[in-house]
């Protein structure tokens, strides 16, 4: 098991290297002199020319890029061009709020997806299969930004259940986690009612039940614990998503995020925030890939043999 | 679970049992049965009702919009669908913001959002498959190399990399069509690898291999057509995403700029008048949502037809 997860943990390494060229190459292809845009537009071509030298814009491309590494691996993530302040600040200050979104929607998400898919799963074909298939689907089609906008609209204005921003952390949370988690809710949904339709199908639980296991010990002993492969993917896969995606979700509430950081950096043409606030997004994500290739281990560990 | 043999399927039962069968028989019957399967499948057909209605209007949209969709008539702006029935305006779904007819706007939006899909599919579908074909049929040093490109590109969030690639282009619709089709890329080359490590493997691929047949031919005539029907599947339910992707692009003002008629962008201008006019976010949103839900009827129908052993 060590050896595998070993394994797993060094072959990440040159994913990581190849993201932080890939990043690093891609905003530096964005159009525009990003030493004229710290200058100003009135600055001299002397001062750009000064700007230049003093960022290191004036080395070749691969100068630049070592010296970025070294300063990323000491933890410096560079300044904004437009607000003068460290980025690795105010990631530090962001990115526990875009966490803490994700893992309240996955949570949520997850916990709602398995008991539909499991609800649909058990009752094949009922009326209670179609709802949640309905639901499902519903989840899946509605726009983040729709879903968000019309919530708003309803709980906010409407029927003024809800204050459109608040102090108290888990009203603040409500409106957003569901405007982000619908469409983590409806993809668990769905991969737990295939992935229980194709176990409920083996062989071992026609044994199980023929033993005369209770069918709550066929589902949740037998059934759902071999389902989980699937399943704990697909939470994991959203849980990524949900901390590089929710972009939209951070514009509609005003949540102070890095999707929103991100958002205003691209339009400002901040290239350093851009280039940071990618390159600690896609790091995350790689990770959490990682963790989950792990976790698989150890809940299926056949998975190691092959 | 065995099908009953009734009157109108004996035919197909019979040709398929037969061992010798003229291939235009058995081409004509396979798309026969195709369809005899689909619309056995009620919820499906309706997707693809919904959808070929929005086919409809996005061709047509020259001839079925009541008004010009760019026209702005200030003194017209933000009428609801009432309000408007009640000047007398001719405006079925209201007016937005600057007075422009609701409708009008949604129904080229239609166009653009068709566009939109066609254009993402075929990105992913022309450059990840082969990709991904010649990944798993080759194998060795190429399939590495090509896998781990598309992992090191899986490793952004899907929106994030559209964004940053539109940023790079330049922010407007085409280039935001683009970005969205190369995000799209890894997914085709995944699946279609994972297909071809299968079919490579298989038997009749061993037969044509020991009858002399080359790579090339074998490719073409065996597992390329192996591999398209999971791809239209994925097409089909990818075409809703990229709609969704690329009108939240739209929408965060990154996509398309106004005064296109995106419906992402028309959102986002609706929205700084949600208090006064609620009527544009509702009504495009529910606009976005119907097509997306008939494409997801149709493509888990077709999943189910054309791939059954994705099915339940």
């Amino acid at each position: 098991m060590l050896k595998y997860i070993l394994k797993r943990i060094v072959s990440v390494i040159p994913v990581l290297l190849a993201v932080s060229i890939l990043v690093f190459l891609m905003v530096h292809l964005m159009p525009g002199d990003p030493a004229r845009l710290i200058a100003g537009e009135m600055a001299t071509e002397e001062d750009v020319e000064r700007v230049r030298e003093k960022y290191g814009y004036d080395q070749p491309l691969y100068v630049q890029y070592f010296r970025y590494m070294s300063n990323l691996l000491q933890g410096d993530l560079g300044t904004s061009t437009r607000t003068q302040r460290p980025v690795a600040t105010e990631l530090a200050t962001r990115f526990p709020n875009t966490l803490e979104l994700a893992l309240v929607a996955t949570a949520l998400a997850s916990i709602l997806g398995i008991a539909f898919g499991l609800i649909s799963a058990q009752l094949r074909y009922s009326i209670w299969d179609n709802i949640s298939m309905f639901i499902a689907l519903i989840g899946l089609s509605i726009p983040p930004f729709y879903l968000g906008l019309m919530l708003m609209l309803i709980f906010c204005v409407n029927l003024g259940w809800l204050p459109i921003s608040s102090d108290v952390w888990y009203i603040a949370l409500i409106l957003p986690v569901i405007t982000v988690g619908a469409r983590s809710m409806a993809v668990i949904a769905r991969m737990t009612r295939s992935s229980m339709l194709e176990v409920l199908n083996q062989d071992y639980i026609l044994n199980a039940r023929a033993h005369g296991f209770s069918e709550k010990k066929v589902v949740f002993g037998c059934a759902l614990k071999n389902s989980m492969n699937t399943i704990v993917t697909s939470m994991g896969l959203q849980f990524g998503t949900l901390l590089g995606g929710a972009v939209v979700t951070e514009k509609i509430f005003g949540w102070v995020g890095i999707g929103d950081y991100l958002v205003t950096a691209i339009k400002a043409r901040d290239y350093q925030v851009v280039q940071s606030t990618i390159l600690v997004t896609a790091v995350a994500f790689v990770f959490v890939n990682l963790f989950i290739d792990i976790l698989y281990a150890f809940i299926n560990p056949r998975i190691k043999l092959s | 679970m065995e099908e009953k043999v009734t009157a109108e399927n004996l035919y197909e039962k019979c040709v398929y049992t037969e061992e010798f069968v003229d291939d235009e028989i058995v081409k004509r019957n396979s798309v026969r049965r195709l369809w005899y399967n689909f619309r056995k499948r009620k919820i499906a057909v309706l997707g693809l009702c919904i959808v070929a209605v929005f086919i409809l209007i996005a061709i047509f949209a020259d001839q079925l919009a009541p008004f010009d969709p760019y026209e702005q008539n200030l003194s017209l702006a933000n009428l609801s669908p009432a309000q408007a029935a009640e000047r007398g305006t001719g405006n079925l779904l209201g007016t937005d913001e600057n007075g422009r007819d609701l409708m009008s706007r949604l129904m080229y939006g239609a166009r653009i959002s068709m566009w939109i899909g066609l254009f993402t599919a075929a990105i992913g579908f022309l450059i990840g498959a082969p990709l991904g074909v010649i990944a798993g049929f080759f194998g060795k040093k190429l399939e590495m190399v090509i896998m781990r490109i598309m992992d090191v590109f899986m490793a952004f969030p899907q929106i994030l990399l559209a964004i940053l690639l539109t940023s790079i282009f330049g922010q407007d619709l085409k280039n935001a069509i683009i970005a969205v089709g190369i995000c799209t890329i890894p997914n085709f080359a995944r699946t279609s690898r994972g297909e071809t490590l299968s079919i490579r493997s298989s038997e009749y691929v061993e037969a044509a291999r020991a009858l002399g047949a080359r790579s090339g031919r074998i490719i073409f005539s065996h597992v390329m057509i192996n591999v398209v029907s999971p791809l239209i599947v994925m097409t089909t339910l990818n075409f809703g995403n990229a709609i969704i992707t690329t009108a939240g692009m739209g929408f965060l003002g990154v996509g398309a700029q106004p005064p296109t008629p995106e419906w992402g962008a028309m959102l986002s201008n609706g929205r700084q008048f949600l208090l006064v006019a609620p009527h544009i976010c509702t009504i495009t949103g529910l606009v976005i949502m119907v097509l997306v839900l008939g494409l997801n009827l149709f493509g888990d129908g077709l999943r189910d037809v054309l791939d059954p052993r994705l099915k339940d």
